[in-house]
């Protein structure tokens, strides 16, 4: 029974380890502010170019992430350069 | 026997004309090997297309250093060495290294770090050239090219997209238009589409687009607005660079009318995608790749009205055409179909090539001629027509260039 529940905790670890994904842009540093000066339009350019908010959101690129905080008014930071 | 010899060449030679044409990318552009059923209207609000749909869309995936590569944009082929596509996915990347292209894919993985399995290709950038007036801040002559190394093979799933002729002008009216991508496929999706999508999309009037409560002045002449009033269906983020592309006939080939660009979310009412148009930087896009290549993606255009035969008399000797597009691959013609009566070539003066030319008996130089069309795929007007067309936009191209 005791030897069951440990097979079941192995792999339950190991479908965890296996869903987390490598960084890729290597170690996250500190927050960055976005640069939301340079987008002046009232829309957002189509590439995808992924950041991760500060809100643990996942936003297609910095573009986006400034519209939010336009239309919001929260303050995002940037955790990193991809997908939560 | 002596009457299968000439047959045997003329095979022979047709193939390896054909193979010629797929290796170069110099084959017909705007072929396409499969479609979707007609009526499909539904990026956002689209459904998947079917493998070699549209043969000239290339994914632009950036090279990390752990060798994963992941979509960023999408991309139109010209050639076998460029790639039409947009300036602002190079903000901040503009090394060659960091990019990888993919060619002939329907399902792409994002972050993929194994060689990518025929008929898929995969391939360097040698040359990233941006527009030198593309604006950040307006997204204006938001367009680049790519010079592809080594030099991609066309084949079943690849080929080269159209771009427009230089009496074209921007595109408007009603034609029947399609975008494609892996964006996104709502505005709040968590990663890009693994499959490549696609959806109809009207071109709405650029007045329209600007007015207050659209896009209130922010739209540049060298745009297209595309979409619908009430949203619903656009492209998103993933789609920028990926080509808009129109017909305004059943018969015609889709031309490259756009290029995605930018737009308020997706699928947003009364705020539709923004395209750079490609026709009003032809002559950049020539002075970049070449003219002769530039006119290598620019299609013959299907005869005019005025110069059409009657229909009864098109539709009984087209028998097929009437039920499948012209880009369906088509088995050679019948003997039938050679033996046509002359009338049915334009009226407007012919050129010298075919006034001396034997009016009616077909040498076996154009019976080869027309073996290499059909099997090309070339069915959409017959050789005198292609190479009228082909010879009267000469001319136009030396003109306005």
């Amino acid at each position: 029974m005791a030897q069951a529940m440990l097979r079941l905790i192995l792999l339950l670890l190991a479908v965890t380890f296996a869903g987390t994904q490598a960084p890729r842009f290597g170690q996250a540093s500190e927050y960055r502010t976005p640069n939301c000066a340079q987008y002046k339009l009232p829309g957002c350019p189509r590439d995808f170019d992924p950041v991760c908010g500060s809100d643990m959101s996942t936003y297609p690129n910095e573009c986006t992430l400034c519209m939010k905080i336009r239309e919001d008014g929260h303050d995002i930071k940037i955790i990193r350069n991809e997908p939560c | 026997m002596f009457k299968m010899l000439p047959t045997a060449i003329l095979l022979a030679l047709a193939v390896s004309a054909v193979a010629k044409d797929n290796a170069t990318c110099e084959g017909p552009c705007g072929l396409r090997f499969r479609q979707n059923p007609h009526g499909g209207v539904r990026v956002v609000g689209g459904q998947a297309a079917q493998h070699g749909a549209w043969p000239w869309m290339v994914s632009l995936q950036i090279f990390m250093y752990n060798s994963y590569r992941y979509h960023t944009c999408g991309g139109s082929l010209l050639n076998s060495q460029w790639v039409l596509t947009a300036a602002h996915c190079f903000n901040g990347k503009t090394k060659v290294y960091d990019w990888r292209l993919v060619f002939g894919a329907k399902e792409i993985t994002y972050g993929n770090n194994k060689p990518v399995k025929p008929p898929l290709q995969e391939r360097y950038v040698e040359k990233i050239i941006i527009h030198e007036k593309y604006s950040r801040v307006t997204e204006g002559n938001d367009i680049a090219l790519l010079k592809i190394t080594p030099p991609v093979s066309c084949g079943p799933f690849i080929g080269p997209g159209c771009l427009p002729h230089f009496k074209a002008g921007l595109p408007r009216g009603p034609q029947i238009c399609w975008v494609a991508g892996w964006g996104y496929i709502e505005e709040k999706a968590p990663r890009p589409s693994p499959v490549l999508m696609e959806a109809r999309v009207d071109l709405i009037d650029l007045d329209l687009c600007n007015s207050t409560q659209w896009y209130n002045g922010r739209i540049q002449p060298t745009n297209v607005c595309a979409g619908y009033p009430e949203g619903k269906i656009d492209t998103c983020q993933g789609d920028s660079g990926g080509p808009l592309m129109c017909k305004d006939s059943e018969e015609s080939a889709y031309v490259v009318v756009g290029i995605t660009s930018w737009g308020v979310g997706c699928a947003r009412a009364k705020r539709p995608g923004i395209y750079t148009a490609t026709w009003p930087y032809l002559n950049w896009i020539a002075s970049k790749i070449g003219s002769n290549a530039l006119h290598m993606t620019q299609p013959p255009t299907p005869p005019r009205p005025a110069t059409q035969p009657p229909s009864i008399q098109l539709s009984s000797s087209h028998p097929v055409s009437v039920h499948h597009p012209w880009y369906f691959q088509q088995p050679p013609r019948p003997p039938a179909a050679q033996s046509r009566p002359s009338s049915a070539t334009p009226s407007p003066p012919p050129l010298p090539l075919f006034t001396t030319k034997p009016p009616q008996g077909l040498s076996f130089a154009k019976r080869l001629q027309q073996l290499i069309e059909a099997l090309k795929g070339k069915t959409y007007s017959d050789a005198n027509n292609y190479y009228y067309t082909e010879t009267t936009e000469l001319p136009e191209l030396t003109l306005t260039s």
